[in-house]
């Protein structure tokens, strides 16, 4: 039945590729991982408003309660909450590819992001169709909606927000020379290789000879175990003092650390679960008025 | 709802916790020091907070099974009063972070989880003054409050232990915790709460009290 509206769908087509297109024109490429986090959600937040808005509003009253009479309302909202779960996940996908066409890409792990993308997608859906049932319901409901939604959101963008952090790596590495240049101070350097050199007097440390992507090679003092990490992209968070790096943690940068990301998936789905339960033990409660 | 003998229990309660809470030597804890006399007042508001929406929650569900304005009225009076203990709780807050943190609000999880269960009690209320007719606001107002009460428990209960914070009892806090509360402070930290705890109950009888003796008139 939504789809018979194709006026709806076009818009959101248009308005993400505006946005995008907007913030191409105002930013060319972004070279700041954070920022690029920050406009993609707050693109995809306001093009799911746009989305959700039309689930309940477009429908008169008689076509309510027509609806009202055929089938239980919990079936109703079921299936508004599928379409437009549909709909957000093709929006979500969308945008990911203009932003990234436009604005650039950060991702290193893309199945994993658009995993993210399409749970978040269905949890969004949850919120927004009972929210847009509520508030369609009230008068002025083009500003209720979001004062509505955008709270009861902010759950679900804590964990998309930290989990596309970690996917995106988040930090911007630094060279030896930075290092040395601020000594003291703690950096993460990224690493082309590490070579291990000699053990120290305390036989927990172990010297190493690494060498930063300027090729730039220093020595580095690391106590704990560690792989030797040849050739491998390896980042190092530690400080220099006296013309050593001492080394505090490493760890190699290709690997998106899989019990993190277990934890935000995990979250994010019963989020989702939780609200899909409110939403049908209480849509029926209202869906008479 | 009548009896006057927790009301006595209130002021004497808050009255202790007043005197006592100023005069009873706390342990010197960094960064605490004496702020540390703001426990019984910063930490009770959010048990007070809890408390009220709690009530709330159950007004607002026994609403939607028995369709009784009045619940309705309880629902969000109790709302009401727990969102002016969440503010409360933040201005207290503020204070204490300012004086023991160095920031009026310092970035830490706690604090966020608990401006934005704050925020959605606020939507609650912009929803409720944004429908005329009041069997439907009542209705989509109490749907809207089980469905904050659950983000609110998310974010104050949930949402801080998965995260270090600031606050004792996580993270690597050098100040006091739970168990750091030595026996003097628990004998004011205890009636302090319940203290607290029925001002707001009373706060919210006189308010309903005084919104069903309105809608009589009308």
């Amino acid at each position: 039945m939504e789809l018979r509206r194709k006026s709806g769908i076009n818009s959101i087509l248009l308005f993400v590729v505006a946005t995008t297109f907007v913030s191409f024109l105002a930013l060319q490429t972004i070279q700041h991982a954070p920022t690029w986090n920050a406009l993609f959600w707050i693109i995809t937040l306001f093009a799911f408003i746009n989305a959700a808005n039309n689930t309940f509003r477009n429908d008169s009253e008689n076509t309510q309660m027509y609806l009202n009479q055929l089938a239980h309302p919990q079936s109703i909202l079921l299936s508004k909450t599928l379409y437009n779960a549909l709909l957000m996940v093709t929006t979500g996908i969308l945008n990911y590819l203009c932003y990234s066409f436009f604005v650039g890409n950060f991702i290193s792990n893309h199945a994993l992001f658009i995993l993210l993308i399409v749970i978040g997608g269905i949890g969004f859906a949850c919120v927004l169709s009972l929210t847009n049932a509520i508030s369609s319901k009230a008068s002025f409901n083009n500003t209720l909606m979001p004062i509505l939604s955008i709270p009861l959101l902010i759950p679900f963008f804590i964990i998309l927000v930290a989990q596309t952090n970690h996917l995106v790596g988040n930090k911007e590495y630094k060279d030896f020379a930075y290092a040395a240049a601020r000594s003291g101070m703690e950096v993460d350097v990224l690493c082309k290789n590490i070579e291990f050199q000699s053990s120290t007097a305390d036989s927990n440390c172990n010297v190493f000879a690494a060498s930063d992507y300027q090729n730039k090679k220093s020595t580095m003092v690391f106590c704990g175990n560690i792989d030797p990490h040849n050739n491998i992209e390896t980042i190092v968070k530690g400080k220099f003092e006296n013309g050593t790096f001492y080394a505090a943690a490493i760890w190699t940068k290709a690997n998106v650390n899989t019990n993190t990301s277990i934890k935000y998936y995990g979250a994010l789905s019963l989020l989702t679960l939780i609200v899909l339960i409110i939403g049908l033990y209480l849509y029926p409660k209202i869906a008479k008025f | 709802m009548r009896k006057i003998w927790w009301k006595i229990l209130c002021i004497v309660f808050l009255v202790f916790t007043v005197i006592a809470g100023f005069k009873i030597k706390v342990p010197a804890l960094y960064p605490t020091q004496e702020t540390l006399r703001n426990l019984f007042f910063h930490v009770p508001m959010w048990f007070g907070m809890i408390t009220m929406m709690t009530v709330s929650l159950v007004y607002s569900l026994r609403f939607l099974n028995k369709k009784d304005l009045k619940h309705d009225i309880f629902a969000q009076n109790f709302a009401h009063t727990g969102t002016l203990f969440g503010v409360l709780g933040f201005i207290t807050g503020m204070l204490w972070g300012k004086y023991t943190w160095g920031e009026w609000i310092p970035e830490d999880t706690k604090i966020i989880g608990a401006a934005v269960a704050v925020l959605f009690y606020f939507a609650y209320f912009i929803l409720r003054s944004a429908i005329n007719d009041e069997e439907k606001k009542a209705h989509l107002s109490a749907a809207y409050n089980v469905f904050a009460y659950v983000m609110l428990i998310i974010f104050t209960v949930i949402y801080p232990r998965m995260h270090a914070s600031l606050h004792p009892g996580n993270g690597g806090n050098p100040g006091f915790n739970a168990y750091d509360l030595d026996s003097t402070m628990r004998m004011v930290f205890y009636p302090a709460i319940i203290g607290w705890i029925l001002l707001g109950v009373w706060i919210c009888t006189i308010k309903i009290r005084i919104e069903l003796l309105q809608r009589n008139t009308i």
